[in-house]
């Protein structure tokens, strides 16, 4: 009986609820979780790299195949460097539309 | 010892029964039983989860619910309401990669993600079926997927725009490699550093600093192996919204 009289009453609990929900939409949680962030991290890492190899694969698999070692190879890891940075350029581009939605909303 | 105690030995594959059809080695490995035991794990955590069907439920049911609806949010925020068809692919991938993952964080355990053939295969498979889709559904028009927009007219113009198809193509071929290589990577990475770091514990006092880091460790590399899973699903989805709405 004791604890029943501490604690707060129906009106109090409707008007924190209330608060809560005005409050909501300013601090939209959920929206955009922390790990998102760190998923854009961690994707940018990657890219480059992978570019980078996967021109220096086709260009010696051209190489092999019309016997021009090493002209293919050295073209096409310059445009797997290229691919590699449009690829972060885009990554990067997504997340900053992604962070000035969620200030924009604000 | 120095084999035992080697930090990659946790990655080498061990035939348990070795089986060989036409020459092929079809052998039963450590890997495949971990497959088989995340598989089994993902089929026991998802029917039990949904054994009582409640109303309201409980903690169980609440958490195969939870896993659902985020990944059905994630499919519709990044490929939109036609992306929910391909669901069950991507859930499916998402639990598998999630449940090897979280079973390589158990000791004596082994990852089967670690291995970029693996890996590569799901991100094969994806790349596959998301060019499979856009020609589907554009028809030869998904090459246009190549051809960026907005270019100058003139000779100028068609040279830049031959060679923004050569890298837009190298980009596109990037994607499967990238896809399997961050999760391998990443996998990988963790669990070395794990083996080396606890490798340091045994040298008397000073040993209490490497446990210490290895104990905030095993919780940042629960949260990598989460973290890992979600990326793979969302650049599934990411691409498959490429492919099912181009530019």
């Amino acid at each position: 009986m004791k604890e029943r009289s501490t604690l707060p009453s129906l009106d109090k609990l409707g008007e924190a609820i209330k608060r809560f929900d005005e409050k909501e939409p300013v601090g939209r949680p959920g929206k955009e979780p922390p790990a998102n962030r760190s998923a854009a991290g961690m994707r940018m890492g990657v890219e480059l790299v992978c570019g980078v190899l996967v021109g220096m694969g086709i260009g010696l698999t051209l190489d092999d195949w019309l016997g021009t070692s090493p002209f293919l190879m050295v073209i096409c890891l310059f445009f797997g460097a290229a691919a590699g940075f449009l690829t972060l350029y885009r990554t990067a581009q997504e997340i900053s539309n992604t962070v000035e939605e969620t200030t924009n909303d604000e | 010892m120095s084999a035992n105690h080697s930090p990659l030995a946790q990655f080498d594959v061990k035939k348990l029964v070795p089986i060989e059809v036409a020459g092929y080695d079809l052998s039963f490995t450590n890997a495949s039983m971990f497959m088989v035991i995340a598989v089994l794990c993902v089929s026991l955590f998802m029917s039990l989860g949904m054994r009582q069907r409640a109303l309201v439920p409980g903690r169980f049911q609440s958490m195969v619910e939870m896993v659902y609806s985020f990944i059905a949010n994630m499919i519709s925020e990044n490929a939109g309401k036609e992306g929910l068809k391909f669901f069950p692919i991507i859930f499916s991938l998402f639990i598998f990669v999630l449940f090897c993952n979280l079973l390589g964080m158990v000791p004596y355990s082994f990852t089967v993600t670690s291995h970029i053939i693996v890996t590569f295969a799901f991100a094969a498979f994806v790349f596959v079926g998301v060019t499979c889709v856009g020609f589907w559904k554009h028809g030869l028009h998904f090459l246009h997927f190549f051809v960026p927009q907005g270019l100058p007219g003139g000779i100028g113009g068609l040279v830049l725009k031959v060679f923004m198809v050569i890298i837009e193509f190298f980009s596109y071929l990037a994607r499967p490699v990238s896809l399997s290589i961050r999760l391998a990577a990443n996998m990988m990475a963790g669990h070395t550093l794990m083996k080396i770091m606890a490798s340091f514990v045994g040298v008397g006092l000073v040993g209490v600093f490497p446990f210490a880091f290895l104990l905030i460790f095993t919780g940042f590399e629960i949260f990598v192996a989460c973290l890992q899973a979600y990326i793979f699903a969302l650049l599934c989805s990411v691409y498959l919204n490429d492919a099912l709405h181009m530019h």
